[in-house]
């Protein structure tokens, strides 16, 4: 009896090499390849009967070895068979590792550069659609890949038959899941595969460390557990808030003229100052808009306006501009800038205020008429554009990552 | 009813309860004999015990399936070109048997009644390709020949075929968990049978190989 998997095992003796070969399958097992010489025989009968398949027997350092017991997926299995194979034309190679549990039957761990697939065989026949996708469990697949397999090294024991001969593969994913199929004139075998960290195989299996991971795996997930149709769920209902509480301030902002006054400015009174009547703020801590509407046409004008609390000599300062230019130039009529403009105090507490205008203007002999419209608690409606604005920030940082993350997938 | 019979070749005591014809399996002596009648039975060969293997089934399991109490009383080992299976005849209080089969730890119950098949319909047909069987869509996942053949416990006289036969394995593309295997063991003689995917623990089984230290 193994102590560390709680199947006994049988040794034999490889009739090539002398090496020992433990059993764990017995004669559930198809296929014995002797890990030191890699010999193959049949094991399905009584006695093991050598094979003319060949494997090569070369030295690769690989993560788990025979009779390794692990977790994962919260079932505990034991490696029995490892084989190496390799995309045929290319040099893409990669290691299975076939994992057994008396109970819940084999599975197959895949690492490819350090990205680790746990494979189960699919009793259904997923259909695929004319474009070459896939619809199956609620998830929708693409197509990714098909190439044909060469199995080059082998050991360990194996419930099929164990050959080195081609396979044609065709690959589809859904991160983190992948379905494939392997075809040949006998066989047309579905499989699913799921996306495993590296760190639950180190942790699953205890290992003290494992291939580092380099590039994209084919499946991959871009933020586990992230999706864009959550992100974009996430995105629109912060949205709908955002839009829902605007409208509720902006229901119930009070928007009170509390000051309108109209002065005409010449170039005599420019830059004097002008104190104007006080006026009443309402109670509590809220927002003031102060407004300037100009009749300037071709020229600017500038003012400095300083809000002044009466009783307790609390200042606000703000500069406001207006200009106004347009012409007709190269037979097209042109304009910029606005003969009025606006600026808002954000908290200003209620009281008794005045103003105090140092309006400034272009030079010139006519007059400029100065409207200073003073409004409490207003509506500020580029606060909500701005936030909105924010906001799409994270989904299109998302989508440039995703892209430049999907464009490296399986290179 | 368990009936008994004297092994021809150690004339030990065995028990059956199969109606004969059947073939038994005396793992005293290894001997492989059937029984056409009571009493008259006929040696066939000195045989072996199956090997020993890793599934969790073995004879005198019980088990419940569709609310029907079973009892594991045979086995067909049969080694094809691809894998081994294990097909366990379940025997039902009323008499009445199905097989659960068993393939690389997956698990099928296999209805006992066949239906034949014309030969046109798999003809020239490789693994992939689909396949009308009453009136229900199938494609064929796996085209094999059986290489060898060992039986334990009783078995019906016409469930034992040594032949090299062919077979094919389909799954049914309309209906889940559903499957068929056509066994071919002439060119005009199709027999069809259809299966049902189960999970172990629906069985409520008793009486299984216990694994220490699984979970």
């Amino acid at each position: 009896m193994n102590k560390n998997t709680g199947i006994a095992t049988q040794e034999v003796t490889c009739s090539k090499c002398g090496g020992v070969i433990k059993r764990f399958l017995k004669a559930s097992a198809y296929s014995i390849i002797c890990p030191h010489c890699q010999t193959t025989y049949n094991a399905f009968s009584t006695n093991l009967e050598k094979t003319n398949v060949t494997f090569k027997n070369i030295y690769q350092a690989f993560d788990l070895v025979l009779g390794h017991k692990g977790i994962i997926n919260d079932t505990s299995y034991l490696v029995v068979g490892i084989c190496r194979k390799k995309e045929l034309g290319t040099s893409f190679c990669w290691n299975e590792y076939l994992l057994f549990n008396p109970l819940k039957g084999y599975a197959t761990l895949a690492e490819y550069n350090g990205h680790w697939n746990f494979i189960q065989e699919l009793y259904t026949t997923p259909i695929t659609s004319p474009d070459d996708a896939i619809s199956y469990e609620g998830n929708d697949y693409s197509f990714y890949s098909i190439y044909t397999t060469e199995t080059i090294q082998a050991l360990g024991e194996f419930p099929f038959k164990m050959t080195s001969s081609n396979v044609k593969v065709t690959e589809y994913i859904c991160p983190p899941y992948m379905l494939s199929v392997e075809s040949s004139a006998e066989e047309n075998v579905w499989y699913k595969g799921e996306y495993i960290k590296g760190n639950e195989i180190k942790k699953g299996f205890g290992l003290e460390k494992i291939k580092p991971r380099t590039g994209i795996g084919a499946n991959q997930p871009f933020v586990s557990g992230f999706t864009p149709r959550a992100l974009g769920k996430f995105v629109l209902v912060v949205m709908l808030i955002f839009c829902i509480s605007h409208l509720i301030f902006s229901y119930n902002a009070e928007e009170k003229v509390v000051f309108d006054e109209t002065y005409n400015i010449w170039d005599s009174t420019a830059q004097k100052e002008i104190y104007t009547q006080p006026f009443k703020l309402s109670p509590g801590s809220k927002n003031l808009e102060i407004r300037i509407n100009t009749d300037v046409d071709n020229a600017w004008m500038y003012t400095g306006i300083t809000l002044v609390n009466e009783a307790n000599g609390d200042t606000y300062d703000v500069d406001i501009e207006a200009e106004y230019y347009h012409g007709y130039e190269d037979g097209a009529s042109w304009s910029e800038g606005s003969s009025w403009n606006a600026k808002v105090f954000s908290q200003i507490p209620g009281g008794n205020y005045y103003l105090i205008i140092y309006p400034d203007k272009q030079s010139n002999a006519r007059p400029t008429h100065l409207e200073v419209i003073v409004t409490r608690d207003v509506t500020i409606t580029s606060n909500l554009v701005v936030s909105l604005a924010i906001l799409l920030i994270f989904p299109a940082i998302y989508f440039y990552r995703r892209q430049s993350f999907e464009s490296k997938r399986g290179m | 009813m368990e009936k008994q019979v004297t092994c021809p070749g150690c004339k030990k005591s065995l028990s059956h309860k199969l109606v004969p014809p059947l073939l038994l399996h005396c793992n005293a002596c290894t001997a492989v004999f059937t029984l056409h009648l009571p009493g008259d039975h006929t040696f066939v060969k000195t045989y072996y015990n199956p090997p020993i293997d890793c599934s969790v089934l073995k004879l005198g399991v019980t088990g419940i399936y569709l609310n029907s109490d079973f009892e594991l009383i045979g086995r067909i080992r049969s080694v094809n070109s691809f894998a081994i299976s294990n097909e366990w005849l379940m025997y039902f209080q009323d008499g009445t048997y199905k097989w659960l089969t068993e393939s690389t730890a997956s698990y099928f119950v296999v209805d006992n009644q066949s239906i034949l098949l014309n030969s046109r319909e798999v003809k020239d047909k490789k693994a992939g390709s689909n396949v009308k069987i009453k009136d229900h869509k199938y494609r064929i996942t796996e085209i094999s020949k059986q290489l060898l053949i060992e039986t334990e416990g009783e078995i019906p006289l016409d469930a034992y075929s040594d032949d090299d036969y062919f077979k094919y394995e389909l799954i049914n593309l309309e209906k889940e968990n559903e499957f068929a295997t056509i066994v071919l063991h002439n060119k005009d003689e199709l027999e069809t049978f259809f299966s049902k995917k189960v999970e172990l623990n629906s069985l409520d089984l008793k009486g299984v190989t216990d694994f220490k230290d699984w979970i």
